[in-house]
Order: C-alpha cells, then structure tokens, then sequence
C-alpha cells in the first residue's frame, strides 16, 4: 500500500479527504478504524457472516456521508460508532423478533441477561461514565448496557426481564437521567 | 407553568437518550427523526448523548475483518457510486426528472413540508433518514383516514419518491421521480407498520401501483416507508436484505 495508516494522522482530516472522494484516504480510514467498528457490530449481530455484511453498509455509509460530518458536533469515532450501531441494530430487528417468541424463559429471567458491565468497566476504571454507572439501580444498569452494547429492545428486555415494556421504559428513563445528572456534575 | 415545560425538557431528553439506545423504536423513532430535522436543541441532545455513551463501546474488543472485506467494500462503491462521489453530489438536474411537474403539484397541494438536509451529519449519514413536517393545520383534517402520503427520500432537494396510499380502494401509488437503483439491483419498497415486520409492497419503478389489503392500509398511517436495495427481482427472503437507501413516513393527505 502507498500509504500505510499512520496512526498519528487525525481521524477528522482522513475523513475530510473521504468527503473530497479520497480512496486513498478512505483505505486508511478502514485500516484504523474496520476492527473495531466490526467488534461494536458483531456484539450487536452475532453472526460473523452477518456482521461483516453489515460492516460493508457501514463503509458505505460513511463513503457516503463522509461530506456531512461536522467535526464540531462529534467525535470522528463517536460518528463511525453511531453508524455502525444504527446499521447493526437495523440488521437484527427482524431477526431477533423470531428469536423471541416466547418458550425460552427460565424460571429466573435476569439471571439470563449476560453482563456487559464487567468488561466496560475494566476498561473504563478511570472513566466517569463508569462511575457513573456505579450509581445506577443495577437493573437500569443491565437495561441500558444491553440496549447500547447490544441492540437490545424495550420488548426484548421485557420478555428477558419478565417485566411490562412500560417499566422498562421507566428504567431507562430513570437510568439516563442519573446518568446525565452524574456526568454533568 | 414553568414544571411543565422543565418535565417536557426532561422528556425530550430521555427520548434522545432512548434514541441513542436504541430502544426508540418505529413509530417513535420515526416520530423523533422528524421533530429532529427541525428542532436544534433535540439534535444537540442525541449529539451529547451519543458522547456521553461512546466510552461503552471502549470495551468492545475489536475484531479483525476478513482480508478480502475491504476489496468488497470498494467493488460496490463503483456500481453503488460510479457517478457520485460525497463532494459532488448534486440532486438529478431538472432534465433527468421524470415528473417534476407532478412533484410540484403535489408540493403545492401538501403545502408546506420540509426535507431534513444533510445538517444533520452523523445522523443524516447513519440513518439515511428523512423528515416530512406536515404543519397540522394547514389542510383540513384527514377524512377519517382515507388518503395517505409519503415522501421517501434520502435528504436532498428532491423526493425520491411520493408514495400515496388509498385506504378505501387498497391502493398504493409510486412515484420516483428521482429514484435510482445501482445496476444489477431493484429497488424495493417497504411499509413498516409498529410492532410488524417489513411488508414488502413490491418492486420501485418510475410509476408503478400496488394492490395491498385495505386493512393493511388502514392500520398504517404513521407508518414508515422503506426503500432497500435488493438483488434484481426483489428480497430473496420475504424481508429486506440490502442496505435502506431512503425512507419517509405515512402522512394524512
């Protein structure tokens, strides 16, 4: 390759050369930034094949819509990342209404929910949104990480839960409004 | 009364932060992308929110794609994009419009709406979305659900195309003055309705009429329109396989 991916080459200038119709600059972007935007997708599909078709949308998509970003309002990876969740939840909203049908509960539904916690905050010990999350009632905790880190929906976190989408709906309210209160403060 | 103006804010907030979630789903969804194409302060909400939780994905293990994948990814960029790159995309000139008289009319007779533009970055770009503002009170109330309209579109000057839905007759009407599918794929279109998987209502030409049940009809005002590229004849699987390339929501007419 001509040019390799220089890792100091800000993200906000290669995607301003995509927007130009830069290839050159679009391989880079890819190099940097394909692993892990494939990471976020794949927790979200969960199907290798899957994910990669996905991945593929979210190149396109950001080929496409490289000519809109406004480096005021958002982070170049924050950007990506947004496109990349938005395309994956897309994917596996028909799907994950058939694997839903209920008949695979267990007689105690949260201890069926996985928990991303674990593995963000060993990642985040410094951050404050970490922190912030300590604060939460821990079931608004498992609702809000499961819908951000996979997909998942009010209906599908009610069947899980055993609870009304109403009050997952509530959760979620009252999750990201301490969130906000923390992070603010 | 100042409380009830703090609780809207605070609503409008957790909508945003549902609508990073995730978990703002059709209707709703459709709802917020149209009040967020004109209303600053909700954009500038979901843009803090969509900061405020990107750190999550920091524990994301990142995982490395196929060798080939990025050679995929440019083969459809020159059939998806052969003639437009991001920095020069203008809308069809007025010449390669098929029915621009029509869409005039049709303007006029809606009176005012507005196309969410691409101000709107991260989110123009990630949801390809549009917004129809249809002022209520402008015409007069919808006749007990008879007629709907929607223009899908993907945020230029332009419809894509205007798609209107008799509900006594069970008939849906397209237009696409300006829709294009890439070569070697159709273009197909979806109605969305809450709480439904995507209903396909066929295959997107310049004009073309489709028979659907009125029940079907009926229960989809407020519905969300899709458009999907699919392989030549249309999804494979019954559901849409390809990326949305526009989409809009079912209004009164």
């Amino acid at each position: 390759m001509r040019h390799p991916p220089d890792p100091d080459e800000p993200l906000e200038a290669l995607l301003a050369a995509v927007a130009a119709g830069d290839r050159g600059a679009y391989a880079r972007l890819y190099e940097r930034t394909s692993a892990k935007l494939l990471g976020v997708v794949l927790r979200i599909v969960r199907d290798r094949g899957m994910a990669e078709e996905v991945l593929q949308e979210v190149f396109l998509g950001i080929w496409r819509g490289a000519s809109s970003y406004a480096a005021e309002k958002a982070r170049p990876m924050t950007w990506m990342i947004t496109i990349a969740r938005n395309r994956a939840i897309d994917a596996v909203r028909v799907r994950r209404e058939v694997l839903l049908e209920p008949g695979e509960d267990g007689d105690d539904p949260m201890a069926a929910i996985p928990d991303p916690y674990d593995a963000a905050q060993s990642f985040a010990d410094r951050d404050a949104l970490a922190r912030c999350l300590d604060l939460l009632e821990e079931t608004h905790r498992h609702c809000i990480l499961l819908a951000y880190c996979e997909g998942w929906s009010r209906e599908e976190l009610a069947a899980r839960t055993g609870k009304n989408v109403n009050t997952i709906k509530t959760w979620l309210h009252r999750g990201l409004a301490t969130l906000r209160g923390c992070l603010s403060s | 009364m100042s409380a009830g103006t703090d609780m809207h804010e605070g609503d409008d907030d957790a909508l945003a932060g549902e609508y990073v979630l995730g978990t703002l789903r059709g209707d709703e969804r459709a709802a917020f992308e149209a009040r967020l194409a004109r209303e600053p302060a909700l954009a500038e909400a979901v843009a803090a929110w969509q900061e405020r939780l990107a750190p999550l994905t920091e524990a994301v293990a990142p995982v490395a794609p196929p060798a080939d994948l990025f050679a995929r990814i440019e083969a459809r960029l020159e059939t998806e994009f052969e003639e437009s790159r991001p920095a020069t995309s203008p809308p069809p000139s007025p010449a390669e419009v098929v029915s621009l008289d029509e869409v005039r009319r049709l303007r006029r007779a809606l009176g005012r709406w507005r196309v969410a533009a691409g101000g709107l970055g991260a989110l123009a770009a990630a949801l390809v979305a549009l917004a129809i503002l249809f002022p209520g009170g402008f015409l007069p109330p919808p006749p007990e659900g008879e007629r709907y309209v929607a223009v899908v579109d993907r945020g230029g000057d332009l419809p894509a195309l205007i798609v209107q839905v008799d509900v006594a007759q069970g008939l849906v009407r397209v237009r696409a003055p300006a829709a294009e599918a890439p070569p070697d794929r159709a273009l197909e279109l979806w109605l969305v309705a809450e709480g439904d998987d995507p209903r396909s209502l066929g295959l997107v030409r310049d004009a073309a009429d489709f028979r659907i049940e009125p029940a079907v009809a009926r229960a989809s005002p407020g519905a969300t329109l899709a458009v999907s590229v699919e392989p030549p004849g249309g999804s494979p699987t019954g559901a849409p396989t390809g990326p949305v390339v526009y989409t809009g929501v079912l209004i009164p007419q």
